[in-house]
């Protein structure tokens, strides 16, 4: 059985699919990236503000989009990620001797 | 993958009034940028690398291979390959440095030059492929809506402990995702290259690049949700 929330939702995004100017979800999954990365203009941004106001799903979805990316970005630039203090000493000796050798000198 | 509507708005704002091209968010080149030294020390050490000063050049390695290191691991994901592809990284800056413009950040070349390194190691071993990655994609019925039940936005970890656990988790997922839209994902997202740029890198067009990225994201996001049902919502 289909709920009234639910008929109201699916009425609304098949006039989206209809109507000049209103996104239905997949077109607004191909501006989700242009979005959340602050690369729409005015125009584009509001139609996209409007979709959201007017469909849970992808609000909750961007939020969690945009929440990925930052956990993504903040997992792999932590310094205990980059090990930054750690260059191994036979690793400094063999780029110096890469470097001696194609130098054409004898490594001191 | 951008029907019509969705490319219009995306060309028309281009064409219009909205903000510059590569957003408000874009960052420097991932800790590579200046180290804040006096920039005349700075000039002074590139004239020694370019006049073939062997002690400048390990001062060089010692200074920013650790950092050049950290990239070539993200890259290429094991450790054996990542120390590889900074011996190639400083035997291409051996050659190069000559060519090297002073004006510019010695930090964000050599960043550039440990990517490229990595990506050629990647190419040479056919890692850099598009794959298909479909079923981690979101699907939309015939009318467009999408399917699937909402989410939650999840919760923030409640000490460093399980965030910590959460960092180890989402490192795994990242891992999961086919090296095409990893490279991808990890040019753009971490280490701060425009889209023109990562473009390049691949050597891929611009269109194909943001599509691999939104694909790379969106899986991302799907790999990760069990993360949602494990600590709960916000």
């Amino acid at each position: 059985m289909i709920t009234r929330r639910k008929l109201r939702w699916r009425i609304q995004h098949w006039l989206e699919a209809r109507l000049p100017g209103l996104l239905t979800c997949a077109q607004f999954e191909a501006l989700v990236d242009a979005y959340i990365d602050g690369e729409l203009g005015p125009v584009a941004r509001a139609t996209v503000d409007f979709h959201m106001r007017t469909c849970p799903v992808c609000l909750r979805y961007v939020a969690a989009y945009r929440k990925v990316r930052d956990m993504a970005a903040d997992t792999l630039t932590r310094p205990e990620a980059e090990a930054l203090d750690a260059i191994p000493e036979d690793l400094v000796a063999a780029i110096l001797a890469a470097r001696d050798a194609e130098a054409g000198r004898k490594t001191p | 993958m951008i029907d019509g509507l969705a490319r219009a708005m995306l060309e028309g704002d281009r064409n219009g009034d909205g903000p510059a091209k590569g957003g408000d968010r874009r960052r420097e080149i991932r800790g590579m940028e200046s180290t804040g030294g006096d920039p005349t020390d700075e000039r002074a050490f590139v004239a020694a690398l370019q006049a073939g000063e062997r002690v400048a050049f390990e001062r060089l390695v010692r200074e920013h291979g650790a950092r050049m290191l950290a990239v070539a691991r993200r890259m290429v994901r094991d450790e054996a390959t990542a120390q590889d592809c900074l011996q190639d990284a400083f035997l291409s800056v051996h050659r190069a440095i000559g060519r090297f413009e002073p004006t510019g950040s010695l930090g964000g070349w050599l960043h550039r030059i440990t990517v490229n390194a990595c990506l050629m190691r990647l190419r040479a071993n056919k890692r850099l492929a598009e794959t298909s990655i479909d079923e981690l994609l979101p699907a939309f019925d015939p009318d467009g809506i999408r399917l699937g039940e909402p989410r939650t936005e999840i919760r923030n970890p409640e000490d460093a402990l399980e965030a910590a656990r959460i960092r180890v988790y989402m490192r795994q997922k990242i891992d999961e995702l086919p090296d095409g839209y990893r490279i991808v994902l990890l040019l753009r997202d971490i280490e701060g290259y425009s889209t023109r740029e990562a473009a390049e890198m691949v050597g891929v067009a611009e269109g194909a690049l943001k599509v691999r990225l939104h694909r790379a994201r969106a899986a991302l996001k799907t790999l990760v949700e069990p993360l949602w049902d494990e600590l709960g919502t916000a």
